[in-house]
């Protein structure tokens, strides 16, 4: 299939034509980086949020207080998140477990260090139902604490102690008012969790009246759920079939809410529209560029029809001449395949370089950010399908060399 | 001697607007093998489109043309180019060397496409080259030889397959009277050496004169054919 002699005539008369090939080249070079770099912003956008939601719990709908545009006389009568509104939650068809959820910034010493995180007030008498599990240790009783995964991260990386289950710490909860006030409970850290994608990664855990009731008395106030309402109300339906049925009858009640399934269903559309549109933008490029490739082909053949029709004086056979062109053409695709995954692999380290430096500015902490992502998959893709392009562009200009009738081709100067 | 070539009733027509042009009318010829074949005639009288029709560069209109006792007329364009691979070399008037490849390049081609092996090749157009008395200007490319070494550079490439016919369009046409002579002496000498059989074109009367053959054409038709 491979006829060793053939290509090797085909990359010499490439070689001899250096700067055409390489211009040649040049096209399909840019057009395979766009088509690599755009699909591999989709894919990383893709890969980076799929990554993120990937733990989080894909039968939990997070529910909210209406927001009142219209201000006070809107109709609706639901303010803020109550304990009736839990019941009222549980009540509905194939509701498997309710929580209010509450959050207080507070901070926590562990041994000597001190560690600011997120207090996270859930309903622990429910928390397998809510789909929390454990890394290590039990779920809190009274006012323990259990720390999510990333906290856990940081409490390790600062004590410089990994083992920090049964470990007496310190809540420091803080008011912030008009005078901050500080109060400071002894507790223990009873249990670690598994990463939930949420919140609760970044904070201490611990039952909500528990937190209920620091906060009211750091704050010296009572009453704050029924003045401030909760944070948010976790819903989790039994399975994830009917959790858009139960979102939607939800927020025909009169709430805001809305389930992971939504929001990953949501951005998964819009990374696939967008890897779509800006492929297609990237293939139109090569379309030209595959174009230039039969375009610089057929002048070659225009200048070598003697050189064609003397080899097939001298015992080239119809075949060989069309194989000749055919793997010049796919040559200077595959090159320009491999130049353009070259630089597609640069420029997104450069986008990724510079992402990550925007980001981390302004978020004061080191993430490596991948915006862009060339999967295997597409690396391959990209060279096949640029010999393809090379091929496929070379197939009518080698057909016509071919073709050439030797004593017309001599006969020309 | 045995016939290695055989024209039996070998006409070509050119259909020119309304008017037919009789390039070869029922020609009939034997050539035997061995044979050094000087073809003249006047301009116009059908010797390339003769030579062209043994060669199968262009297939006859009508009549059959047998090369060994093969009818090549019934051949493809590709059945030709790999008989031709095997059996016919060309010489021309202008070389019709590759100007970009040097002559040992030049002299490799026929091998590349006859799928010599590559261990063999060199040492093939080497020889062929030493042949014609190149042996020192393998590396040069034509443009940095004259037209006489051009032609032995193309005479080499003619021969390094070993055809048995080797056919010849005015080879001394471009170059100096004695150029030319030292051209025909090569050849002759491929002639006598290595049995090779020649058909030349010519309008060098002294060329013709050399060749065992001479066959005359005239509007199409041989008109006359002598033996020296
Ligand atoms: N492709 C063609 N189309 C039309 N007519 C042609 C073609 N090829 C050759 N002829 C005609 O056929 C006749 C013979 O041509 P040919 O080339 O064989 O002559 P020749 O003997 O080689 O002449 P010269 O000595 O000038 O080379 C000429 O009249 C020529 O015009
Ligand atoms: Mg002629």
């Amino acid at each position: 299939m491979f006829d060793i002699d053939i290509i090797k005539l085909a990359w010499m008369s490439l070689w001899r034509r250096k700067l055409r090939t390489i211009l040649t080249m040049v096209g399909i070079m840019i057009g395979t980086a766009g088509i690599v770099i755009m699909i591999s912003l989709g894919a990383g956008l893709e890969r980076t949020i799929t990554g993120e939601f990937e733990e989080m719990n894909m039968t939990s709908i997070e529910v909210y207080a209406p927001y009142n545009i219209m201000g006070e006389t809107d109709t609706n009568d639901i303010k803020n998140l109550t304990k009736d509104d839990v019941l009222d939650l549980r009540k509905l068809d194939g509701v498997k477990a309710v929580t209010p959820i509450y959050n207080y910034w507070g901070e926590l010493d562990i041994g000597r260090e001190r560690i600011s995180g997120q207090l996270v007030g859930v309903d622990m008498s429910d928390a397998e139902d809510l789909g929390y599990e454990l890394e290590d240790g039990r779920f809190p009783r009274n006012n323990e604490i259990i720390i999510g995964s990333k906290l856990l991260e940081d409490v390790e990386e600062i004590t410089g102690n990994n083992s920090v289950i049964r470990k007496a710490v310190t809540i420091i909860t803080m008011s912030m008012g008009e005078e901050s006030i500080e109060n400071e409970y002894r507790s223990r850290v009873v249990g670690t969790l598994k990463s939930t994608g949420g919140n609760e990664d970044y904070s201490a855990v611990m039952d909500i009246d528990i937190l209920i009731d620091m906060v009211e008395e750091t704050e010296n106030r009572s009453n704050i759920v029924q003045t401030d309402g909760y944070e948010s109300i976790r819903v989790v339906a039994e399975n994830t079939e009917i959790v858009d049925q139960l979102t939607k009858e939800i927020n025909e009640i009169g709430y805001m809410s809305y389930s992971t399934q939504d929001l990953l269903a949501g951005i998964g559309s819009i990374s696939k529209y967008l890897q779509i549109f800006l492929g297609g933008i990237g293939s139109i490029a090569l379309l030209v560029a595959a174009i230039g490739i039969t375009n610089t082909m057929i002048m070659s053949i225009y200048e070598r029809t003697r050189e064609i029709g003397v080899n097939k004086v001298i015992g080239a056979s119809v075949k060989d001449i069309r194989n000749q062109f055919l793997y010049e053409a796919s040559f200077i695709g595959l090159m320009g395949g491999v130049a353009g995954l070259t630089i597609s692999y640069v420029i997104t380290l450069l986008i990724n370089f510079i992402a990550g430096m925007i980001i981390n500015a302004q978020a004061e902490t080191a993430v490596s950010i991948n915006i862009a992502y060339i999967p295997p998959w597409l690396a391959i893709f990209a060279i096949t399908f640029s010999i393809i392009v090379g091929v496929l562009a070379g197939l009518y200009p080698a057909n016509r060399a071919a073709k050439i009738s030797v004593l017309e081709a001599l006969r020309q100067e | 001697m045995e016939e290695i070539i055989k024209l039996k009733k070998v006409s070509q027509h050119y259909k020119m607007g309304d008017s037919v042009v009789y390039a070869l009318s029922e020609v009939d010829l034997d050539i035997y093998s061995g044979e050094l074949t000087a073809l003249v005639g006047p301009s116009g009288s059908g010797k390339s489109t003769l030579l062209n029709v043994v060669g199968g560069l262009t297939k006859p209109t009508m009549g059959d043309v047998f090369i060994y006792d093969t009818n090549v007329k019934d051949y493809s364009e590709n059945q030709m180019c790999l008989f031709r691979r095997e059996h016919i070399g060309f010489i021309f008037q202008s070389f019709n060397l590759n100007p970009t490849l040097t002559a040992l390049e030049n002299v490799t081609m026929p091998l590349i496409f006859a799928r010599v092996d590559s261990k063999d090749r060199e040492k093939m157009a080497n020889d062929a080259l030493d042949l014609v008395g190149l042996s020192d200007r393998k590396d040069h490319k034509p443009g940095e030889l004259s037209g006489g070494q051009q032609q032995r550079v193309s005479v080499a490439r003619a021969i390094v397959n070993k055809p048995k016919i080797i056919l010849c369009d005015e080879p001394t046409g471009n170059l100096d009277t004695k150029t030319g002579k030292e051209i025909l002496e090569l050849i002759k000498e491929m002639n006598r050496v290595n049995q090779i059989t020649f058909i030349i074109v010519t309008h060098d009367i002294n060329v013709a004169n050399q060749c065992q053959r001479k066959i005359s054409l005239q509007d199409g038709k041989i008109f006359n054919d002598e033996r020296n």
